[in-house]
């Protein structure tokens, strides 16, 4: 990170610094401690919850993350389970019927959705569904009347419709090119044969036979979905207002707010490594040859 | 429209980017950075395109802009795409302890998210667009290294090679007169995709106003269009013909990779009889 | 009463803009409760003759003639009227055991399924028969095997839990590929033998390259190359004294004649010559045998041999 940290700390409090409130300061944080002590202190101080303070608060930032992470959650897991969910089911489909109508003319759809970028459905979701027809509100979460009732739970799902749809977006067509791929191997595999040959019903065949062995290989990269949280809500919640991670972090960058975007930074280190030991567990508990260890 | 077609014509939009992006300074009307004109003013036989805030042209911010994305995206690819396949190849023909540790060092490297980290360090550099693409290709040169090293060791142990080296042809020349045409394909394919991703990774980092200040793009030109009122005004001029210009040219590089891929992997194009 | 009859068969595939004929006019009749063997080598047609009578080609496949199954002509009917046939009446032993059974679910669901899909019965009554079915194939704990998977067995053990699953509905033809393909002497001895037991009710096909097991199931035989059918009859008549000199090539190059194999390689589909399609290896081939393309004969009692020296 760029920068003494006090030095930066300080300036954003006052103008003039005075040597000796630095010197003070210094031995106040260890910074006068060889490098590697402070990094051993930096992390000791991860885990005692200390994340710093950030710049442009005056807060300590892991409280302030851990507010805004629950804000983005809200917008984040509907439409990350739901896109998931979409994109495995139109792309198992899209695969299992590979050159039909349907296939490539949702093949295209998805094409296109994917090449957009996100923040650009976000606009023009704004622009169409918010600004135009006035059916949903610009931004933010609530209405003005919290000020008279309170959070109200009804008023904050409408607000996240918006949010929510346009990450499902570019969730789902994700999800759609993998599944259809992992789809049109297992079509040419011998069981489905069998099960053709044994006269059972073709839905039933792609339900129960196909999904199993198709979600497989993708499993792994679902999993990871979930931890891109700061990735995925960026642009999402910086158009919609919306107070969660992202918009955290947009504020954080414009403003320099340097130990701020360490913290954001670490947290989501943190999700990938877990999310990457979840579907480490995740996957033997799917595919029963690793389970009783195939000798194949 | 046919899936020829359809390839021809996303070329056909790519280069008229391009084109655009080389005789920007004869095409464009104004200077973008000059104040041309009153601020905010709707499109008119001026200003095809209407002012923004400070009186600029957008129109000709908007072709100016399209140099800045492509040197970002191609820039971006290239790198990214020069490194991958080069240590893909190195790793993969002499494998061993290089491989390993090289490995190693990218899969740590890797679960680091890309993303923040770019964010970070644009903070840190405020660089110009060069230096943009140059962190960006780096970066993101991670992620192809894999596809590019296993192509590789599928082909180290195929028995051509082993007749090359019977000959006493040097490593060096059998890393590029036999296995880098094998990997054409797929680098390819990489490649197109990789621009497209760079291209919409740059926008999106002018967009969070982390690109390079001295120059205009079109990140820069929504967000400034977003954040001037550009809802509430009604700046329909402003804001949305970057965009427009920002979903043209992926949807033409979109195509173009699925196209490519279909071409060298004809399993994904199953059942056309 | 005739239980299948193939007329005319002809299989051909589409493959970039090629016509590829795979099988070319072949007849067969099976009687019910016939067991009857079909023997070539690999690409000579005859999986792809079990698989046209089962409709599971490939759909860049081309089908004329006509296959009847008691009156009804499969190849006119609509999937869902075929998928009634499927299991119920014709069912399939598939090549490859290995690569057959889904690796994901547990085998006691794979015998069940056609079970409770097919004849509609509760799911608790389709183990039972599954356990029993399983008991018949000498599978240990068929109770606990119903929760296995497939890579948990031995490739024997996968050719029996095959049996199984095709005989849980009870079909009446059961057309069996290669089942003893990869297996050991002794492995392959127990599936024979358990294959004949079961099969003495049913009619059967057997499609296999290998002459032994072909002697010892089934009463017909009838030999393929090339897409052709170029010889059939009585298994032991043909067996002890072949006509064909295809035929008789097949049986010197058995192990235990002394393993002469025959010279050459048979013409892939889509360059077959001119003439008889077997004068290249032939031992007794005749300049006629290169202009002239022999057609089935019948020579006795149920006895067909194509080729121009019983002309």
């Amino acid at each position: 990170m760029p920068g003494d940290y006090i030095t930066n700390y300080l300036l954003s409090l006052g103008n003039v610094l005075p040597k000796e409130t630095l010197n003070e300061f210094y031995r106040e944080f260890g910074l006068n401690l060889p490098l590697y002590e402070q990094y051993i202190l930096y992390i000791k101080n991860i885990f005692a919850g200390e994340w710093g303070y950030s710049y442009q608060y005056s807060l300590p930032v892991l409280p302030l993350i851990l507010n805004k992470l629950f804000w983005t959650l809200i917008i984040l897991l509907p439409s990350t389970i739901l896109g998931i969910f979409f994109g495995m089911v139109t792309g198992a489909y899209s695969g299992w019927k590979s050159g039909s109508k349907q296939d490539l003319t949702t093949f295209n759809i998805m094409i296109m959705i994917r090449a957009v970028p996100d923040y650009w459905w976000a606009i023009v979701a704004v622009y169409l569904f918010s600004y135009y027809l006035k059916l949903f509100p610009i931004g933010g979460y609530t209405g003005i009347n919290i000020l008279y009732s309170g959070i109200g739970v009804i008023d904050v799902l409408y607000h996240a419709f918006l949010p929510v749809c346009v990450l499902i977006l570019s969730i789902t067509a994700g999800n759609y090119y993998m599944m259809r791929n992992s789809m049109l191997s297992v079509v040419e595999e011998d069981y489905i044969t069998t099960a053709r040959a044994k006269g059972l019903p073709e839905n039933y065949i792609l339900w129960r036979h196909a999904m199993k062995n198709t979600i497989l290989p993708i499993v792994t990269i679902a999993t990871l979905q979930f931890a891109s949280i700061i990735t995925g809500s960026i642009f999402v919640e910086t158009v919609f207002s919306w107070p969660g991670l992202g918009l955290l972090t947009t504020e954080a960058l414009r403003a320099r707010d340097l130990p701020l975007l360490e913290g954001i930074f670490l947290l989501d280190t943190l999700l990938v490594i877990i999310a990457n030991l979840v579907a480490d567990l995740l996957y033997p508990l799917l595919d029963p040859r690793i389970r009783t260890g195939a000798d194949e | 429209m046919s899936r020829k077609k359809l390839f021809w014509f996303s070329c056909l939009i790519f280069f008229a980017y391009v084109a655009v992006a080389v005789f920007a300074p004869l095409i464009a009307p104004y200077d973008p950075y000059t104040v041309s004109g009153p601020p905010l003013r709707q499109p008119d036989s001026m200003h095809p395109l209407g002012t923004n805030a400070t009186g600029q042209d957008i129109l000709s911010q908007l072709i100016f802009g399209t140099r800045i994305t492509l040197i970002i995206g191609l820039g971006a690819a290239l790198i990214s795409c020069s490194i991958s396949v080069s240590l893909g190849i190195l790793t993969g023909y002499y494998g061993g302890a290089f491989d390993g540790i090289v490995m190693r060092g990218i899969d740590i490297f890797m679960t680091i998210p890309l993303f923040p980290l770019l964010l970070v360090l644009t903070l840190f550099f405020t660089p110009g667009i060069f230096l943009v693409a140059i962190l960006m290709g780096v970066l993101g040169s991670t992620h192809s290294v894999r596809v590019f090293r296993s192509q590789v060791m599928g082909i180290r142990n195929a028995s051509f090679i082993e007749g090359a080296r019977a000959i006493g042809s040097r490593d060096m020349r059998i890393m590029s007169h036999h296995i880098l045409p094998n990997l054409i394909p797929i680098v390819t394919v990489r490649f197109v995709s990789s621009v497209l991703h760079y291209i919409l990774l740059g926008v999106g980092l002018s967009f969070l106003g982390l690109g390079d200040p001295m120059v205009i793009d079109w990140g820069q030109m929504i967000e400034q269009a977003y954040s001037s009122g550009g809802f509430a005004l009604g700046l329909w001029w402003w804001l949305i013909p970057p965009g427009l210009a920002v979903v043209g040219l992926s949807l033409a590089l979109a195509h173009l990779g699925y196209s490519s891929e279909e071409f060298y992997n004809p399993r994904l194009e199953k059942n056309r009889y | 009463m005739q239980l299948l009859e193939i007329t005319g068969l002809q299989v051909s595939f589409i493959k970039d803009r090629e016509i590829i004929h795979v099988i070319d006019s072949v007849n067969l009749t099976l009687e019910a409760h016939e067991s009857c063997a079909l023997v070539g080598e690999s690409g000579c047609g005859k999986t792809v003759l079990g698989m046209a009578v089962m409709r599971l080609l490939p759909s860049n496949a081309q089908i004329e003639g006509s296959i009847r199954y008691r009156e009804t002509n499969l190849l006119e009917l609509n999937s869902h009227d075929m998928l009634q046939i499927l299991g119920k009446e014709i069912g399939m032993i598939p090549q490859n055991s290995a690569m057959v059974l889904n690796p994901v679910m547990t085998i006691g669901r794979q015998i069940t399924e056609s079970l409770v899909l097919h004849e509609g019965i509760s799911s608790k009554t389709a183990d039972e028969k599954a356990i029993y079915l399983l008991k018949r194939m000498d599978i240990p704990d068929p109770h606990y095997a119903l929760s296995q998977y497939p890579h948990e067995f031995s490739g024997g053990m996968r050719e029996r839990i095959l049996i199984a699953i095709v005989l849980a509905c009870e079909p009446t033809l059961i057309i069996a590929d290669e089942p003893t393909a990869g297996l050991d002497i002794l492995v392959r001895k127990q599936t024979i033998e358990l294959l004949m037991e079961h099969s003495r009710d049913k009619t059967f096909l057997l499609i296999t390259h290998d002459l032994g097991t072909a002697h010892e199931l089934c009463s017909r035989i009838v030999v393929m190359y090339a897409g052709e059918i170029v010889e059939s009859g009585n298994t032991r008549e043909v067996l002890s004294m072949p006509m064909h000199p295809y035929t008789q090539g097949l049986l010197t190059s058995h192990p235990s004649a002394g393993l002469h194999p025959i010279p050459g390689m048979s013409p892939n589909p889509g360059s077959f010559p001119e003439g008889c399609r077997f004068y290249t290896r032939c031992s007794s081939v005749q300049d006629l045998c290169t202009k002239e393309h022999p057609s089935l004969k019948e020579t006795g009692k149920m006895r067909k041999v194509r080729c121009l020296r019983y002309d």
